[in-house]
């Protein structure tokens, strides 16, 4: 991200945008080629995201009939289909992370996620970095981040938390030891075992740890309390990728990864082991966890509401 | 079910067990075999300082192989029950045969405590299992009756049921719960829907059912149940 010394109203300028690409395009493009560039290619994104999502038919017709219009429609197209990018935190204020939030929901997440970012109810932005099982000697690591974007009465500002999204290989059924010494993989030598989990979706005799594959999800809290406090479960079962080649990693080279049924709704958002801990461990063995330290903070950034969206999105 | 009879092992063997907590056969064979043999994971939930007792046969009669620590209560985090974890592997007359059983650091924070990791048998009335069924049945079988369920489709694995709830049987991979109904807060209690049959036989405010998908995680869930 750029320096700035100014807070950009993401919303506003696409709000400008909009309105102005339905009744004159060369000022709706002369009015984004004078912003954009101050924005830097994080916020410039979300700039886009946001214009895109506000269009009316007349504007994009408007849009599509000058030759700039059309590149940009077609760049904000294409962008749906990249990964955006993780951004470098803090944000300049709580307003704009909300508005960079705001903007990968409006492009990423499903109506239901969009219509609660519209009546302002709490929402759950996860930004997911990719990270191997093995990390950390398979304990997981909280290099996630997990936003709650707060709408409440005209508030509009967004809250990040460290948080995993990643099983930890201390789970994996790969990372056991053999009767007769060894580990079932010697690829996860250096894990700390703990106890193993996950579906053999592919079938071949062995456990496939899984994440959550990226969408929009509803939680809601579990009745009873969970780990001595507050959870959340989701409200239908839940699609998981699984490593089924045992690399680590959750990749499209995994056969068979994709599993409709077997997670169930198995994967909730609870607290993980401190960041504050000798050893950090994210308690994750598909489950969204955020540190145990910061926990409280984030439930109450987050109220009591009777449910609430989570999009999970993956960056690159 | 044939049971296989061996013969115990040498008080050297035995032994040697201890001293190397491992999960040799030390204990369960002989007169002590299981009634039926049971595979999951449970936690042990007894408060006394001194351990819970765990015994080469079942019954408090019965030679002390070892002792699993007490609870520790993590009261920064809602007064956590942080239990012993350990192995199902059977049942004789509401006493379970257990093994690997073993301090938890990783949510006490603190060094391991002495455990008795090698096998031997504890009652029931000092374990508990976090199931993350959505269905408590009649038997041990997904197609026999549904007698609990709680509402919204939640499983049984939050920790007012966990704390409630006691083994009573086992069979494979499913436990018989008995749930102190009096221990479960209101909203616990207003959510679930208990059979009339689940009550049947037992004192006020106790009922049972068969529960499957036993996660033997305390730290989070487990991947599907």
């Amino acid at each position: 991200m750029t320096t700035r010394d100014f807070e950009p109203d993401l919303e506003s300028l696409a709000d400008d945008f909009a309105t102005r690409a339905a009744s004159d395009a060369g000022a709706a493009l002369a009015s984004w080629n004078t912003a954009a560039p101050l924005l830097g290619e994080e916020l410039q994104a979300a700039f886009g995201a946001l214009a895109d999502a506000r269009l009316g038919w007349r504007a994009r017709a408007a849009l599509k009939a000058t030759p700039q219009g059309t590149a940009l429609l077609l760049d904000w197209a294409t962008a749906r289909q990249r990964r955006p990018a993780l951004p470098r935190l803090p944000f300049y204020t709580p307003h704009l992370a909300y508005q960079y939030c705001a903007a990968v929901v409006a492009q990423r997440g499903t109506p239901i996620a969009r219509a609660a970012l519209r009546a302002g109810t709490p929402l759950l932005l996860a930004l997911r970095k990719d990270t191997s099982t093995l990390a950390n000697r398979g304990r997981g690591e909280y290099d996630d981040r997990i936003a709650v974007l707060n709408g409440r009465g005209g508030l509009r500002a967004a809250r990040f938390f460290p948080a995993c999204t990643e099983p930890g290989a201390q789970y994996a059924p790969r990372a056991a030891s053999r009767p007769k010494g060894g580990r079932v993989d010697a690829r996860y030598a250096d894990v700390r075992f703990k106890k193993a989990e996950g579906i053999d979706i592919d079938k071949d005799g062995t456990g496939d740890l899984g994440r959550l594959v990226e969408g929009t999800y509803v939680f809601r809290e579990k009745a009873g309390g969970f780990l001595g406090g507050r959870a959340f479960q989701a409200n239908a079962d839940q699609v998981a990728e699984r490593d089924t080649d045992g690399d680590g990693l959750f990749t499209r080279s995994d056969p068979k990864r994709i599993d409709r049924k077997g997670a169930g709704r198995s994967m909730y958002i609870h607290r993980g082991g401190a960041l504050a801990a000798k050893e950090l461990n994210t308690w994750s063995a598909g489950c969204q966890t955020i540190p145990n330290d910061l926990y409280p903070d984030f439930l109450a950034t987050l109220g009591r509401p009777a449910s609430f969206c989570y999009v999970l999105v993956n960056t690159r | 079910m044939s049971v296989r009879l061996r013969r115990p092992p040498s008080g050297a063997l035995l032994a040697l067990a201890l001293l190397a907590g491992c999960a040799a056969d030390a204990a369960g064979t002989g007169a002590a075999a299981p009634v039926r043999q049971c595979s999951f994971g449970a936690f042990a939930d007894d408060d006394d300082p001194a351990g819970l007792n765990v015994r080469a046969e079942p019954g408090t009669a019965a030679r002390v192989l070892g002792t699993l620590p007490p609870v520790v209560v993590d009261h920064a985090n809602g007064d956590f029950r942080v239990r012993i974890p350990l192995d199902v592997r059977g049942v004789r007359d509401g006493w379970f045969r257990i093994a690997g059983a073993h301090d938890d650091v990783t949510l006490t924070g603190k060094p391991a405590r002495p455990v008795y990791a090698g096998v031997g048998w504890v009652s029931g009335r000092k374990l508990a299992v976090k199931s993350q069924a959505t269905r408590g049945h009649a038997r041990p079988d997904a197609a026999s009756p549904v007698r609990l369920r709680m509402a919204d489709d939640e499983g049984f694995d939050n920790d007012a049921m966990v704390s409630a709830g006691r083994l009573v049987d086992c069979d494979g991979a499913w436990a018989l719960v008995e749930v102190d109904e009096t221990r479960l807060p209101a909203d616990v209690r207003a959510a679930l829907t208990v059979a009339p049959e689940a009550r049947a036989g037992l004192p006020a405010g106790r009922f049972r059912a068969w529960v499957d998908r036993v996660c033997g995680l305390q730290e989070t869930s487990c991947d599907g149940g």
